[in-house]
């Protein structure tokens, strides 16, 4: 679907009438460093992931989800949290293909922030 | 619209409202306690003493019940996203402190209007009970270097703001209710007050700032040193009508001074109010330092905001990207799999876009002219300029949305099931009403009173609404060059709306500057329309 007319012509409609809901998402937790990056391509069979985030994160209301290959998702357990900025998995036995990582995180000050990241498992 | 969106917006609008009501609570209480404790000698309880203290317990309830909803919200979020019950989400920090905050509003709240009109320790200590919580809802609580300053530095900025533009309802309430006398020593104790609070709220702001945003290019590659921009902006501005409301002072003894006095507050409390609303959207955003990439550079700027001429000439209907609907529906027709339709504009669809955009600039620049031109009662045509509302309203009506009805292939019904359609839609039809209300307003047929403030009101609730919505996600450069010229027109929409309501609310002779500001307003609107680009 075309992006329908911008941002501006609804601040237009909104000098005139008042309400307005802009289809944008919520963003406050950005990741700062990730393994895996967007787009790499690892070798498996052990997947070893570490996000660090620009702030403090709720480890315990936090989650990772693995999108495999096949399009099914798989729910990752998370350890205890080593550095309070920072969620780290490790995921065995991981065959070739391509993935996306899918993250989920609670803010300190309870913002709730999600994002992706694809990458792909190389044959060895 | 995606419903995670539609979360996040209700999200930013409580957290809006939790900063606005803490301010009215917090301020109400160090008004009542400390400017006005004076007037404690009278036995019976003045109109302002009770005033004063019905607002105090009113924002609590509603902060209680703001913190209540966003609870609610962000439990179910949690909840459906992550399968938790409530006994794993009780725990976390923004749960903890919601309720604290609802505890303490509650107890405010409770207690009696004699302790609320001179208020004691105890409700002293709940209201900084109400700020810490505030604190910890924001960036400064969840950073990892300098967390204990930046908590401190929060702390002093929601403080003094609160105190400041927290108390403004409380004086306007005590100038409107008492009789003369007393309340010129309220007022001095305030604006001492008042001024100690700008000088907190720039303190710390500048402390946050240096820590916040870590070059000069992030304040205008940002979307937060955008909005930080904006909020400077409104600063200043409140500071100004502050500067003539400390003026009037010395004069309060005389009733156009005190008028004078009490409509300038009006307007120093909404624009006061909007700028907790822009503070509230940049608590929902990654501060600039944070983000290193996809910041845009002084050049793109430029290459995007350089005058141009508008373009008046609209690509073919045909031209345009064709409708996404009616393609999937011919898929589903034909049993193959839904078609993939890239979410990318084309150059077809920006033209249209822009074009909408320039003619709609065109009839906001003559609609300010003419307002303009009518203030001086010279030309008396002049005084139909709210028709120009009406034919803009047509032309989005026709125009916005070329995928659907009256345009394009998809139907009314189908058509209005796309949100942004419905919105648009639902606008053009509300734009027609707002200029028949100002019509019958500036011809002198309105009936009401109320009706002289539907264009006051619109167009400063519009404009702070606009500001609420600036979340770019990583700061994509194209939504941010949109934010850089929507950002004006929002300024511009609130300045529009409280020049009009000080010329609404002053007897003629005193509105002087209120009359020229709205006009020019909306005339630099529609300049910024007519110089709208896409690309």
């Amino acid at each position: 679907m075309r992006r329908s007319s911008s941002l501006q012509l609804r601040g237009l409609l909104l000098v005139g009438v008042l309400c307005f809901v802009s289809g944008l998402i919520w963003a406050h937790a950005i990741i700062v460093e990730s393994r895996p990056g967007i787009n790499d391509v690892i070798t498996g069979p052990i997947l070893e992931i570490k996000l660090r985030f620009n702030v403090r994160i709720d480890g315990a209301r936090s989650r990772l989800t693995l999108i495999l290959p096949d399009g099914t998702s798989r729910p990752v357990d998370l350890p205890q949290q080593v550095s309070p900025d920072s969620i780290s998995a490790t995921v065995p036995q991981i065959v070739p293909g391509s993935y996306h990582l899918h993250w989920q995180v609670l803010a300190g000050d309870g913002h709730i922030t999600q994002g992706d990241i694809p990458f792909s498992v190389a044959t060895q | 619209m995606r419903t995670e969106a539609l979360f996040g917006i209700i999200t930013v609008v409580l957290r809006a409202a939790t900063l606005i009501f803490q301010s009215l609570v917090i301020g109400g209480i160090v008004f009542r306690r400390w400017v006005a404790s004076e007037e404690l000698s009278d036995p019976a309880p003045s109109r302002a003493e009770q005033l004063g203290s019905r607002l105090i317990r009113g924002t609590a309830i509603a902060l209680a019940g703001t913190q209540v909803l966003y609870l609610a919200l962000n439990t179910y979020l949690l909840s459906s996203s992550l399968g938790f019950g409530l006994g794993q989400i009780v725990g976390a920090n923004f749960f903890v402190a919601g309720l604290v905050t609802i505890a303490a509003a509650v107890a405010i709240a409770s207690v009696p209007a004699r302790r609320l009109r001179h208020p004691g320790n105890l409700v002293a200590a709940l209201s900084l009970v109400v700020l810490a919580c505030g604190v910890l809802a924001n960036h400064a609580f969840s950073r990892m270097e300098g967390r204990a300053f930046l908590v401190i530095s929060t702390a002093v900025h929601q403080c003094a703001a609160a105190v400041w533009i927290g108390g403004l309802p409380q004086l306007w309430m005590s100038l409107q209710a008492s009789g003369s006398g007393w309340h010129s020593n309220t007022a001095r104790r305030f604006s001492r007050l008042a001024l100690l609070s700008v000088v907190a709220l720039l303190g710390s702001g500048i402390a946050m700032a240096v820590r916040y945003i870590d070059s000069p290019r992030a304040i205008y590659g940002t979307s937060y040193g955008i909005m930080l921009v904006v909020k400077f902006l409104f600063f200043l501005v409140l500071v100004g009508i502050g500067a003539m409301n400390r003026k009037l002072l010395g004069s309060l003894d005389r009733q156009e001074p005190k008028l004078l006095l009490r409509r300038l507050l009006e307007a120093e409390i909404g624009i006061g109010i909007t700028a907790i609303l822009a503070a509230a959207s940049l608590t929902s955003q990654p501060p600039a330092a944070d983000l290193k990439s996809g910041r845009v550079s002084g050049a793109e700027i430029y290459n995007r905001m350089k005058p141009s001429w508008p373009r008046l000439r609209s690509p073919n209907l045909g031209e345009v990207s064709p409708s996404s609907l009616q393609a999937t529906k011919r898929a589903q027709e034909a049993g193959k799999p839904r078609p993939f339709i890239p979410f990318q504009n084309t150059n077809a669809d920006i033209a249209w876009s822009e074009y909408n955009h320039h003619w709609a600039g065109l009839f906001v620049l003559l609609l300010g002219l003419l307002a303009a031109l009518a203030q001086t009662r010279r030309v008396g045509i002049a005084r139909y300029w709210p028709l120009l509302f009406a034919g803009l309203a047509v032309f989005i009506f026709l125009r916005a949305d070329p995928e659907g009805w009256p345009l394009g292939p998809d139907n009314f019904w189908e058509a209005i099931q796309d949100g942004e359609v419905m919105q648009h839609k639902a606008f053009a039809l509300l734009i027609v009403l707002f200029a028949i209300f100002e019509l019958r307003v500036q011809l002198g047929k309105a009936r009401f009173r109320a009706a002289y403030y539907v264009f006051p009101a619109v167009c400063a609730l519009g404009g702070a609404l606009l500001l609420t919505h600036s979340h770019a996600l990583n700061n994509i450069k194209e939504q941010l060059l949109a934010e850089l010229s929507h950002a004006p027109i929002a300024i511009a929409a609130v300045l529009a709306g409280w020049s009009r309501w000080l010329q609404v609310r002053l007897p003629n002779a005193q509105a002087g500057l209120a009359t020229r500001i709205w006009p020019a307003c909306f005339i630099a609107i529609g300049a910024i329309l007519l110089n709208y680009r896409e690309a």
